[in-house]
C-alpha cells in the first residue's frame, strides 16, 4: 500500500504528509496508520502521532523543533497555530 | 541488508586510497590562470585547481590559501600533479609536497621559462601526456570502506529535501559510519537553531566547546554585517510548505549527516582525522563548502538538491540526489540518484538505501557521475581577508 506520510525518526511525535489529505483520511506510514485527520492538511505539513500536552516538545528529526502551545491530539494538524519555536 | 565493506580504489604510498587517479594542474596564483586554461584545453582529462589570487595575501587568509593547495595536491584522488607557478619558489613549494607523497610530480614557472607562457604550455603538456599514460597503467585494488570520507552537501533545497532527500542521505551517512567510515557536513549557518541538540550529540565536552566557539564566531560575522539570520527565518514560503520553526528548517538541512554522534568539529579545510561524523565550519556557498570538505580529505561528495544544481567538485566525484519527482524528470542528465519514490511514498528510505549504497560503491569503483560527464566541476578557495 502506498505510504502517504513519513515519520522521519522513531522518537518523533509528528509525521509529515507526502501528499495533500482530506478531512477524515488516515495517512499511512510505512508501518502504521495515523488517526483520522480532524481537518484537511496539505503536503509537507505535520500531523500529531501521539498526544502532545501544552508546553511539551514537538519532536521531528529526533529533535525538539518547538513546543506545543495547547494540548494536541493524534491526527491534529501541527503548525504555527499550536507550535512555537524555542529561542536560539 | 549488509553494507558493502570494500571498493576498488587506488591505494597511496601514504594516506587514504583514492577513488580516482587524476592528474591535477595546480595554479596557485592568478598570473598563471590563463596559461593553465590553455594547458587544460590540451589535457582534457586533467583536473584544474587554480586560484585567481596568491600574492599579497596576509595572515589567516594566506595560511588558508596555502593549506588548501597543499591539501589538494596530495588528495587521495590525485595520482600526479603539475605545478604551474609564477616563480620558482612557489613551484618548488608545491612540487616538493607532491613528490614527498610518492606521487608523480612536475612543475614549471613563468620565471624559469623567461616569462614565456607558450614555452610553459608546451613543456607542461608534454609532461602531462606522459603522466596520463602512467596513471592509466595503475591497477585498482581492494580497499576498505573504513578508508572512505564522504562529504554531504545540500543545495537549491525545497520541501522534498527536508522530508526525503536529506534523511535518505543521512541513512547512507549512518550506514557508512557504522561500517567504520567517515562523513563530513558543513555550512555552519545552516546549523542555526539546532545548536543545543548538536552540542548534546558531541562525543566529548571538548568537541562541544569547539563547535560552540566556531558556530558563534560565524554567527557573529553575520550579526556584525547587520544580518540576524534568525529574523524572518523560516519565511512565508517555508511556512506554506509546512515548515514552522527555525529548528525544524535547520534540522531538515542537517539530517543529511544522519544521526551519529559527532566525533569531531573542524575548521574549514582541516583534515578529517578519523571515522565518524564530523562538522566543518564553512561558508554556505556550495563551491566553497564542498572544496573545504574535499581539502579535508573527502574522496566522494553526495549532493542533495530539490530544484537541481549542476555543480560538482573537480577532485571528488559528486553524486546528485533529488527526491523531487519533477526535478528527476526535468534533469535526468544531472541527477545520479532519483529518490522521488521515497518522497511520493512508493518505498521507504530503508528500501531505497541499498540502491544508494550500491551507487556510492560503483562510483568509488570508477563509475562516472553526472557532474563528471557534464564537466561541471571546479574547486573554489574561500578568501578570509583583503590582500595588500
Amino acid at each position: 500500500m502506498q505510504i502517504t506520510a513519513v515519520q522521519i525518526h522513531p522518537d518523533d511525535n509528528v509525521a509529515s504528509l507526502l501528499r495533500d489529505h482530506a478531512k477524515g483520511e488516515c495517512p499511512r506510514l510505512s508501518d502504521a496508520t495515523i488517526a483520522p485527520l480532524e481537518q484537511a492538511i496539505l503536503m509537507g505539513h505535520k500531523v500529531a502521532l501521539s498526544k502532545i500536552a501544552n508546553g511539551e516538545p514537538v519532536v521531528k528529526y529526533g529533535a525538539a523543533i518547538g513546543r506545543a502551545t495547547c494540548n494536541i491530539t493524534p491526527g491534529q494538524h501541527v503548525h504555527l497555530h499550536n507550535l512555537k519555536g524555542m529561542s536560539s | 541488508m549488509t553494507f558493502p565493506a570494500t571498493f576498488e580504489g587506488f591505494p597511496r604510498a601514504c594516506g587514504r586510497p583514492g577513488i580516482r587517479n587524476q592528474l591535477a594542474l595546480l595554479s596557485p596564483c592568478g598570473l598563471t590562470t590563463p596559461t593553465t586554461r590553455k594547458i587544460a584545453a590540451l589535457l582534457p582529462q586533467a583536473v584544474v585547481i587554480s586560484s585567481p589570487y596568491g600574492r599579497g595575501q596576509l595572515g589567516a587568509d594566506k595560511q588558508f590559501h596555502d593549506q588548501m593547495f597543499t591539501s589538494f595536491c596530495t588528495h587521495p584522488n590525485i595520482g600526479a600533479a603539475i605545478v604551474l607557478a609564477a616563480d620558482s619558489k612557489m613551484r618548488l613549494w608545491l612540487q616538493d609536497n607532491v613528490a614527498a607523497s610518492g606521487r608523480l610530480a612536475a612543475g614549471f614557472s613563468l620565471q624559469e621559462c623567461g616569462e614565456d607562457s607558450e614555452k610553459l604550455v608546451a613543456s607542461a603538456v608534454a609532461v602531462g601526456r606522459e603522466f596520463l599514460i602512467e596513471l592509466a597503467r595503475a591497477k585498482q585494488a581492494c580497499c576498505s570502506v573504513e578508508d572512505l570520507i564522504l562529504a554531504v552537501e545540500c543545495g537549491h533545497s525545497d520541501a522534498t529535501s527536508g522530508l526525503a532527500a536529506n534523511p535518505l542521505a543521512g541513512e547512507l551517512a549512518d550506514s557508512l559510519i557504522a561500517a567504520g567510515g567517515a562523513v563530513v557536513i558543513a555550512e555552519t549557518i545552516e546549523w542555526l537553531g539546532t545548536q543545543d541538540s548538536l552540542y548534546n550529540r558531541c562525543k566529548s565536552p571538548q568537541i562541544a566547546a569547539r563547535l560552540k566557539k566556531l558556530f558563534e564566531a560565524r554567527h557573529q560575522l553575520a550579526l556584525e554585517a547587520g544580518r540576524d539570520l534568525r529574523i524572518g527565518n523560516p519565511g512565508p514560503q517555508n511556512h506554506e510548505g509546512g515548515i514552522t520553526t527555525l529548528q525544524e528548517k535547520s534540522h531538515g538541512a542537517i539530517s543529511k549527516g544522519g544521526t551519529s554522534q559527532i566525533a569531531g568539529v573542524l575548521a574549514a579545510g582541516e583534515t578529517v582525522p578519523g571515522p565518524g561524523l564530523h562538522l566543518m565550519d564553512t561558508p554556505t556557498l556550495s563551491p566553497e563548502s564542498i572544496s573545504s570538505m574535499v581539502a579535508g580529505g573527502a574522496q566522494l561528495v553526495l549532493f542533495t538538491t530539490g530544484q537541481g544544481n549542476p555543480y560538482g567538485s573537480a577532485v571528488a566525484p559528486t553524486l546528485k540526489l533529488t527526491a523531487n519527482p519533477q526535478t528527476a524528470i526535468r534533469l535526468p542528465h544531472q541527477i545520479d540518484f532519483d529518490g522521488s519514490d521515497v518522497f511520493v511514498g512508493a518505498r521507504s528510505r530503508q528500501q531505497a538505501l541499498p540502491d544508494l549504497s550500491q551507487l556510492m560503491i560503483a562510483t568509488c569503483n570508477g563509475m562516472e557521475t553526472a557532474a563528471e560527464r557534464l564537466q561541471e566541476c571546479a574547486e573554489v578557495i574561500s578568501r578570509l581577508g583583503p590582500s595588500i
